[in-house]
Formats: structure tokens, sequence, C-alpha cells
């Protein structure tokens, strides 16, 4: 873990990716595994609501899952925890100062800022698996029927979601330096795409925002339901791509703060 | 060798949004093998520099050539062959000592675990203590481990004795002089003037982000200036102190003469023995007093002229 510039980004990430881990986990259960009880108990009966369809949240196994785990608590969280990482990888290590001492060793800005953003994309990997590992055997306790593969697709999808975001992130960090503007700017956005998912198509005047949006490229045709969305998961993995792109673009041409 | 292992034309660094200079022109050539001091107050522009040096910051104008090299375009390759103690080595994390120089050998594609050992034995570092847990003067250590493990041709150290203790200084002193016999080259920047006129050959005096001086040391040390205090066992006579060569200054009340020796001590010391001495007490006043003293006034002197 000490040989490369991402083993040690793993290395230091080891304690916040259990504790993410965990948490994943946690959540995963206590949404997923009660959902007979919660349908016998009459808990997920809703009328019918403009919210309800917004969020595409309804009580069949589907519907439950796209509306709690899969459209809201866990973008949620793997956004929260890509961008922590993402902010980290340039912008808070170079207000703690340690990507002087990094950058003084024969390591190329564009080979830091590559291996930074591989040690993000296998963090998020890491707890994409985690949540597909809890999310299977949750679904499997709750007898809910949706096939493993459909479950693979929909946590492939978000946690490509959360790389889109870690993404923005780690470019952010590249151009600016500045971890709390970076993951300010970077909830922002997020916030931005999940309500021009959810609420803009229901407003005429804002629908053209509904496909800008990457939660529409992960969500919008319900993986857990409809076919695989090729050019959603083209977008969502090009996009990262691009950003990392113009990270180490943005990295090689300005100072390094002290 | 002969060569030049560093030299900057027409430096500039220009900071912020108010374009604040905090390098001015620097003109500088450090010599292949040779120790050169950086010296300066506090906010002068050492640090500028010597980042710039590394390609951690980008000249606004000016030239850089580190070992024949541009650190822009080349700087994998000259960064390979430097090694660089920064003035406060940044730690974070439960990594020990060890795990971090370990790491940072990898990225120079290894170095000798040996070495790494001597050197922190020499300098009495516990490579096992958790980095956040070492006090400055430690991290001081760790910083001067990584800079020397990989024996490279070019050291360039900023403030290397801060935080640590005068028998450490000494230590560290003489690992500069015995790179130099090795025939390393070695950039330190430093606010002491006393390490500098100890180990190095030649030295630049860097002021508000201009060049005010380059002098070999023997000159510099010429230059220095002591604030001496003498204490005899019975009064002395003050017509025995006045008119002494590079000696200003004195006042001679009872027993306790108390002068400011410019360049040599040698007329004082030869007036006191005549006397019974009880102690002596010398020391070097900051840089700024001491020294800087003397530039400023020949440039107004210039200026008037």
């Amino acid at each position: 873990m000490l040989r490369s510039v991402l083993g040690k980004t793993l290395r230091d990430q080891r304690r916040s990716l259990l504790f993410w881990s965990l948490g994943f986990v946690a959540v995963t259960l206590i949404y997923v595994a009660p959902y007979r009880s919660f349908v016998e108990q009459g808990l997920l009966e809703t009328r019918e609501s403009a919210i309800y369809e917004a969020i595409g949240f309804d009580q069949t196994p589907a519907g439950y899952l796209r509306g709690t785990v899969f459209g809201l608590i866990g973008p949620l969280l793997l956004i929260m925890a890509a961008t922590t990482y993402g902010a980290r990888a340039i912008a808070g290590d170079e207000e703690d100062g340690t990507l002087d001492l990094l950058l003084a060793h024969p390591l190329s800005r564009a080979r830091l800022v590559l291996e930074r953003a591989g040690g993000l994309g296998a963090a998020v990997a890491l707890l994409g698996a985690v949540l597909w590992a809890a999310v299977v055997t949750a679904t499997r306790v709750a007898d809910m029927g949706i096939p493993v593969a459909r479950l693979t697709l929909a946590v492939l999808g978000l946690a490509l979601l959360a790389l889109t975001f870690g993404a923005v992130a780690l470019a952010l960090g590249a151009a600016t330096g500045r971890r709390g503007l970076v993951v300010g700017v970077t909830a922002a956005l997020a916030v931005a795409s999940y309500v021009a998912f959810t609420f803009a198509p229901q407003v005429d005047a804002l629908a053209f925002l509904e496909p800008l949006s990457p939660f529409t490229w992960y969500l919008g045709d319900n993986p857990l339901v409809g076919p695989p969305d090729a050019l959603g998961l083209t977008l969502l993995v090009a996009v990262p791509l691009a950003l990392c792109a113009l990270a180490v673009a943005a990295f090689e041409r300005r100072d390094i703060a002290v | 060798m002969n060569g030049v292992a560093l030299r900057t034309e027409g430096l500039t660094k220009d900071y912020g949004r108010g374009r604040h200079r905090a390098l001015d022109g620097l003109d500088l050539e450090v010599r292949t093998g040779e120790v050169y001091g950086f010296l300066g107050p506090n906010g002068a522009g050492k640090t500028t520099t010597i980042r710039l040096l590394l390609d951690l910051l980008r000249p606004t104008a000016g030239r850089v050539e580190v070992l024949g090299r541009d650190p822009r375009r080349d700087g994998v390759e000259v960064r390979r062959r430097i090694g660089y103690l920064p003035g406060d080595l940044p730690v974070r994390g439960r990594d020990s000592a060890g795990d971090l120089l370990t790491f940072l050998g990898h990225l120079r594609g290894g170095v000798p675990a040996a070495r790494v050992r001597a050197l922190a034995d020499r300098f009495e570092l516990d490579l096992r203590r958790p980095l956040r847990e070492l006090s400055k003067g430690n991290r001081q250590k760790v910083g001067i481990v990584q800079a020397f493990a990989h024996d490279p041709e070019l050291l360039i150290l900023d403030e290397p004795t801060s935080g640590l203790d005068p028998l450490q200084q000494q230590e560290f002193l003489r690992l500069v002089r015995e790179a130099r016999t090795a025939g390393r080259t070695v950039f330190m920047s430093s606010h002491v003037l006393g390490e500098v006129q100890e180990v190095a050959d030649r030295a630049a005096v860097l002021r508000a982000g201009r060049l005010v001086a380059v002098e070999d040391v023997d000159t510099l040390r010429e230059r220095a200036v002591h604030e001496v205090e003498l204490h005899f066992d019975a009064p002395v006579p003050a017509a025995a102190f006045a008119d002494l060569p590079d000696v200003r200054h004195v006042s001679v009340d009872g027993a306790t003469v108390r002068a400011v020796v410019e360049g040599r001590a040698d007329a004082l010391v030869k007036a006191a023995a005549r006397f019974t001495v009880l102690t002596v007490r010398s020391h070097e006043p900051d840089l700024e007093d001491a020294f800087l003293a003397h530039y400023a006034s020949e440039e107004a002197g210039r200026r008037a002229a």
C-alpha cells in the first residue's frame, strides 16, 4: 500500500471506508429487510400524489427500492462519500500542505491527479460492492423477487452517479485548491441535479433540464424494471473521464498553494 | 567539475489578486559542488524562490534552470536528482514516520532502507512514532532523512535547522559538510547568519524580494556584527579599550566592558587579555540588525552619490 500514490490514498482512507461501509450495510438492512412487514401493516399504501410519482415511489418491490435505497438514501450517502474523497484528493491535501512534499518528488502533476482519480474510483467501487452485497442479501431476506442482474445494474448506475460528483469535486479541487468551495459547489450541483430530475419534468418551463441531470442518466429508465439505459451509462462513464482530463489540464498550469 | 547546479535569471513572482511582488528580478548562480547560503529575514522571498526551483510555483517573469534543465518541462527528471527539505514538514494521519519515509522512497523508485535507518539513528529519530505526535524538531528530522536518503546531486533545504536543538544543528551541519565532500551541491536558506557562515562557501542575501548581495562567506564573516560583553575581576581603565580597530560602541562600566565588534574580534580580545577576564559573552543580533544594516547604508550611499 506504500508503493504508490494510489495505494497510499486508499490506505489513508481505510478507516473512513470502513465506517462508510458499515453505514451502507446498516441503512440497507433497516430500509429493505422489513419490506414484507411494512407491506403487511399497510405502511406503504400511498394515495395518488405528485410527490410520490416524482420520487418514483410505490409499494411494489421495485418501486419501494427505487423510492428509497436507489432513489434517495443511496445516492445521498454515496454522493457524500465520493464528494468527500474527491475534495480531499487535491484540494484537501493542498490545504494541509502535503501536496508540496509529494510534488517535490519525481512525480508529475498529471500522474498525481490520475492516481488520486484512481483512488477515488477504487473507493467508490468498494463502497458500491458493499452496497451491492447488502442489497442482494436484504432483498433475499425480504423475498422481493428482484433478479440479481437488475440489482447489479442499479448499483452500477448508482456508483457511476456518485463517481460523477466525486469527479466534479476532484476537478474543482484541481482547479482551485480550496476544499470548502469544492464541497459547497459540488453539493449544490448534486442537489440541483436531483431537483432537475425529480421535479423539473412537472414544470414545463424547466422540463429541458431533465435530460441534463446525471440522475436521469442513472434512474430515467428505472434499471429495476426497464431496459438498461445504454446512453445513460455511457454518459456516466464519459463525464467522469472528461472531468479527470479537465482536472489534469487545470492542475498542470497553476501554482501549488503552501 | 565546475558546472552550474542552478541558475535563475530575472526571476520574478507576483502573488494574489493584489499582484503583490514577492520576488523581483532575482539572478542567482550556484556552482556544482558548493554549499550556497540563501540568507534573508522572514518574508524576504526565500521560500518563494525555492518553490519556483521545484516547479511548485510558476514564475511571473524570468528563467529558472536546475541541473541544466527547465523544471517546468523536465520536472520529474530534475526532481529525481534533488533532495528537498521543506521549512515545515506537513504531516497528517496515523502513519508512522517510517511508513512515510518508505512511501516517499517508493516515489523515487526505492531508497536503501539501511541508509534511512542510519540517518534516523544519527538524529535519534524513532521511526515507529506516529507522525502527528511528532514535535517540530522531530518532524524536521523526518524531513532531513527524506531529503538526504537517496544521496541526491542537489540538496535544496529551506530553513533546515529550525526546531533542532544545538547538538542536532551541529550534526546537521556535519551532514551538509559530508555532502559537499562527496561532491554534492547544497542550496540552503536561512535567517541565521551563524549557521551559513559555518558551512557555506558563498551566500546570497535577499531582502524584500530583491538580491542585496552575493558574497564569499569570508567576506560575510568580516561584515558580521557581534555584541560582546566582558567581565573582569577588577575595574578596567576606559582608555585601554578606546580606538580599537573593528570595535564600536564601547562602554566601560567598572569591571564590565560592552562593545560591538564588526568583523574580527582580535583587537578587543588582545586589549582584554592584559586584565583578568572572568567571563566573555557574545551574541549575534538578528540578521536585520547585524547585517542588512550594512547593505542598507551602502545602498543609501549609492543612491545619494
